[in-house]
């Protein structure tokens, strides 16, 4: 139960930081995927599996605040975390910055497709604009800033690992 | 056969997942959601807008300091108050003539937000705030930042969140007059960027660059003359028989943390 709950924290802080903080920042800056990245790197480099199903929460708060860029994110963010935990079992195993750089491009690229295909489909029903461009430019900065933050970001945190272990990593 | 250990404890995610799905559903998530996220998001959004005004100053201009940037805003956006509070005095009525802001101005009831969270975009313009039905706040109902200007209306309404889509979103539109000789009449969309556009325009209607677009009043719960923007450019194809107005916002949504959304004296709590 304690598990759950601080799972629940986790994610809430991190869901806020991502839309509350992030989102705030000027363009290109608020492309950052934080939930993305640390999601990535909870799963892939620190093993923490049962962070798979924070991303489809992630699809499911930007549904419910409305605040995404296509229609039915939860669908598109479904199928990221699918593609994650297919990559990550069976294509790049190992745990280095090359593999979840990769990982991650990858994710990004199949939130991509997925957005302008809703939104492709989205434009025929309901007539809403398709602005694929948008989409595509977006996910791009998403691409680069993912890079930047496993480049930059996480290494120190492989430092303070031991720290961050026994305050957080071994409690979910 | 028996289960596994690894089997139910995905098992019990994939219920946990599905509670949560279906809460979402059920139990207006969204209300809930704002609720818990409200004490951290506010702060960190406000943080966020502080680091988009005062950190990110170069990326309006390398020429001119961050300072004499923001002067600049406030007189351009001084001046366009001022200029739209010139004109209606001298066509309209003298009600309007001790017009300094847009609240004292009004009379018009309001209530005012935190910004909890935002989604700034090409294809979305988009935000959360910490008011909803509970404090008299309709669908439809005009937002407005603290000087007036016409930031977006309610799309979405929680009993105590609501989701704004701001005025440069695409899918966003919104009735608008322009202050020009003929008073000419639209509909302002949202555009790639962060400016709007006025589509089929007649071209005898006279419309030059600056001239100030404010809002009809058109739409039931957003009452006429909010600021929205000025002409910055205007556009008109060989041989068309419309032509078209590019609008540039006055405001910045990246920078607004608090707003206030007009409420109509009958929906007050």
């Amino acid at each position: 139960m304690i598990r759950i709950l601080l799972h629940i924290v986790f994610l809430l802080l991190l869901f806020t930081i991502q839309v509350s903080f992030i989102h705030a920042l000027p363009y290109p800056f608020d492309r950052i995927p934080f939930v993305l990245v640390v999601t990535i790197y909870l799963y892939q480099y620190q093993n923490q599996t049962s962070s798979w199903w924070w991303l489809v929460c992630y699809g499911i708060v930007l549904d419910v605040l409305s605040i995404s860029h296509a229609p039915l994110e939860v669908f598109s963010y479904t199928l990221l975390t699918g593609t994650m935990m297919l990559l990550v079992a069976h294509v790049f195993t190992n745990r280095s910055f090359y593999g979840m750089a990769a990982t991650s491009i990858l994710c990004l690229t199949v939130l991509t497709v997925s957005e302008v295909s809703i939104r492709a489909l989205s434009h025929v029903f309901t007539s809403a604009p398709f602005l694929w461009r948008s989409v595509l430019t977006v996910n791009l900065w998403a691409v680069f800033f993912a890079c930047l933050l496993l480049l930059f970001v996480f290494p120190p945190l492989r430092r303070i690992q031991v720290w961050v272990k026994q305050l957080f990593l071994d409690r979910i | 056969m028996k289960p596994s250990a690894t089997g139910r404890k995905r098992f019990r995610r994939w219920i946990t997942l599905f509670g949560m799905i279906l809460v979402a559903l059920f139990f207006s998530f969204q209300g809930l959601l704002t609720m818990v996220m409200r004490p951290i998001a506010a702060p960190l959004s406000a943080l966020g807008s502080w680091i988009s005004d005062n950190v990110f100053w170069w990326q309006e201009s390398k020429t001119i300091s961050a300072e004499a940037l923001e002067d600049l805003y406030d007189d351009r956006r001084q001046l366009a108050i001022d200029a739209q509070a010139f004109e209606e005095l001298r066509e309209e009525n003298e009600l309007l003539k001790k017009e300094l802001s847009f609240v004292e101005r009004s009379g018009t009831p309001y209530v005012s937000a935190r910004v909890l969270a935002k989604s700034i975009s090409h294809s979305m313009n988009r935000f959360i705030i910490d008011v909803g039905s509970s404090e008299g706040v309709q669908l439809g109902s005009a937002v407005v930042s603290g000087e007036g200007i016409f930031v977006g209306k309610i799309v979405e309404l929680g009993a105590h969140s609501a989701t704004v889509s701001a005025i440069t979103d695409p899918t966003h539109s919104i009735a608008v007059s322009l202050l020009n000789e003929s008073r000419t009449i639209g509909v302002a969309t949202g555009s790639v960027g962060d400016l709007l556009k006025i589509e089929f325009i007649p071209t005898d209607e006279t419309i030059g660059e600056n001239d100030l677009v404010v809002t009809s009043g058109l739409e039931s719960l957003i009452p006429s003359g909010l600021l929205v923007g000025v002409v910055n450019t205007v556009q008109q194809e060989t041989g068309s028989p419309f032509q078209q107005a590019i609008v540039e916002p006055l405001t910045d949504i990246r920078r607004l943390s608090l707003v206030l959304v007009l409420t109509s004296p009958d929906s007050q709590p």
